[in-house]
């Protein structure tokens, strides 16, 4: 029933953004403003586009995010409240939109999920109460593998990674640890001498406020967690069939 | 004496150890025994719900289980980002029981989904505003705080269930009552960036820097957080929003509990307050 309704793709209509001032007598308007792009065409990427781990399905969506995608009409609040749209190649309410009619190769390979911050506003502040950040979430998960690659959203593939590796080995995060993992595997990819280095002068300044812990905490049944690890990479508990039906 | 499970995430036992001693500092000048959760594990904070949903789940999950196990029906955790997955993951569990049944036999460990997760200001709320009121001894003059509740103390809304979440006020409340001052702005729900701060610092840089100026513009001389990320950002992170944008803030960054300890009466010791970066002058 979408097929009609793919305004969006029509190769020459006009790119429109609506641009709201940013300051309205005094009163500085918070957040992204009005900078969305629900008017606009949805740009095509470079050919250095990366592929995808997995190909969902709207169900498979919602029953990750427990949402209803096919209940968004496009209002575009998710966008107009998002605090990095501005810098999105696709803004929110465009992305609910492919999942909604099954275009995942471009959702997957944007840079834009990779912005998300998710900081749960759009979510928030839906009226059809789509789990906006939830869909977000869902397609970070199926294009995680191929992201990584990709220069725009390496570092913040690395991050999540080496958070999740320290998580993995300790039990808990090991700030230490975890940035160690992040800068290294992030250099051996792009071997960004200054990047490397950045924030290096903080450590001084944390040891002397007793915040600098070379050696973390960890719990004692690591095993456990490693198991737990283990069976959360097999499982299956958000089959890709069978909708769920149940909305945050 | 009240008595409150303990959940302290990480953060609390790394960088932000020093929220952790204002929050123990102050429960113990108020009479309430915080008991940490036995052995507890990392909730899978900002990077899980990424990378795996089941993980997400399950991580959290299991910190439910050993507050089930130790008879713990309250449990406290200070940092919004794990009490935020905590109370997500609660849900899930009770929502879905075979969800729950799978999830419990990845986690070795009985879910039922009957812990109750509450953050720092809903202690304060148990302990009661009145009783904080009666146990002020030095009531906070001069002090005009940008109350900052950022992401996740209220969002997503339908599921934390907490405060208004597009124009919170429980903090201003708790600040009333320490004889504290507070300005009506604009970026108390705003993102700091505070996930991204490792991964895209420039973008973190520009939503800090659009908290701590629309704070100072509305005549703040102070920030008042209740998350260990947020203070990262805005206190430890202020010299280089400052250099990024040309700007001088000096804006301290206290947390709610270092407030609510200096009425009691306790030291900025105490309270970990002589380890933050930006300081009163």
């Amino acid at each position: 029933m979408f097929g009609n309704l793919v305004w969006y793709s029509q190769k020459g209509l006009r790119k429109t953004v609506l641009k709201a001032p940013r300051n309205f007598g005094g009163f500085e308007i918070a957040s992204g403003g009005l900078q969305s792009m629900w008017m606009s065409e949805i740009p095509e990427r470079s050919k250095d586009q990366i592929g995808f781990a997995m190909q969902p399905t709207p169900t498979y969506v919602n029953n990750l995010a427990h949402t209803k995608v096919e209940e968004c009409y496009q209002c575009g609040k998710c966008t107009a409240g998002c605090p990095v749209a501005e810098r999105m190649d696709l803004t929110p309410n465009q992305l609910v939109r492919l999942a909604q009619t099954a275009q995942f190769e471009r959702a997957l390979r944007c840079e834009a999920i990779w912005m998300c911050v998710s900081c749960q506003t759009c979510t928030t502040r839906c009226p059809k109460s789509v789990n906006c950040a939830g869909v977000m979430d869902a397609l970070r998960q199926c294009a995680v593998e191929q992201a990584e690659d990709a220069p725009a959203q390496m570092r913040t593939v690395q991050f999540f990674k080496a958070f999740l590796q320290s998580v993995r080995r300790n039990g808990r995060v090991n700030e230490v640890e975890m940035t160690v993992l992040f800068k290294s595997a992030a250099f051996f990819k792009d071997l960004n001498i200054p990047m490397l280095m950045k924030d290096s002068m903080l450590a001084p300044k944390l040891f002397a406020r007793g915040k600098f812990h070379v050696v973390g905490e960890k719990v004692r049944d690591r095993a456990l967690v490693d198991r737990i690890f283990e069976r959360c990479m097999k499982a299956d508990l958000y089959p890709a069939s069978s909708s769920e039906g149940h909305s945050h | 004496m009240m008595e409150i499970g303990y959940y302290p995430g990480c953060a609390l036992h790394g960088s932000s150890n020093d929220y952790e001693k204002s929050v123990q500092a102050c429960m113990g000048a108020l009479g309430a025994r915080l008991k940490e959760l036995d052995d507890w594990i990392c909730c899978g904070a900002s990077a899980a719900h990424v990378i795996n949903k089941t993980l997400s789940v399950a991580l959290p999950a299991r910190n439910l289980g050993l507050a089930e196990r130790d008879g713990v029906s309250e449990l406290l955790a200070p940092c919004p980002m794990c009490s935020m997955e905590l109370i997500k993951a609660r849900r899930e569990l009770v929502d879905n029981p075979g969800l729950r049944q799978k999830i419990s036999e990845i986690v070795e460990i009985g879910l039922e989904g009957k812990t109750d997760v509450v953050n720092l200001i809903q202690v304060f709320q148990k302990i009661g505003i009145e009783t904080i009121r009666a146990a002020v001894k030095m009531p906070l003059e001069g002090i005009k705080a940008a109350c900052y509740y950022g992401c996740l103390l209220t969002r997503p809304a339908s599921v934390l269930q907490f405060d208004d979440c597009e124009h919170p006020r429980s903090m201003e409340n708790i600040l009333e009552v320490l004889g504290a001052g507070s300005v009506d702005w604009n970026y108390k729900t705003e993102c700091c960036g505070a996930g991204m701060t490792m991964a895209n610092e420039p973008l973190m840089l520009e939503l800090s820097n659009k908290i701590l100026a629309n704070a100072k513009a509305h005549g703040a001389n102070c920030l008042v957080v209740a998350c260990p990320m947020c203070h990262v950002n805005l206190d430890m992170k202020q010299a280089d929003v400052e250099r990024q944008y040309g700007t001088n803030y000096d804006l301290p960054v206290y947390y709610l509990s270092d407030l609510v300890g200096l009425a009691l009466g306790l030291s900025e010791q105490a309270l970990g307050i002589d380890k933050h970066f930006v300081v009163k002058r």
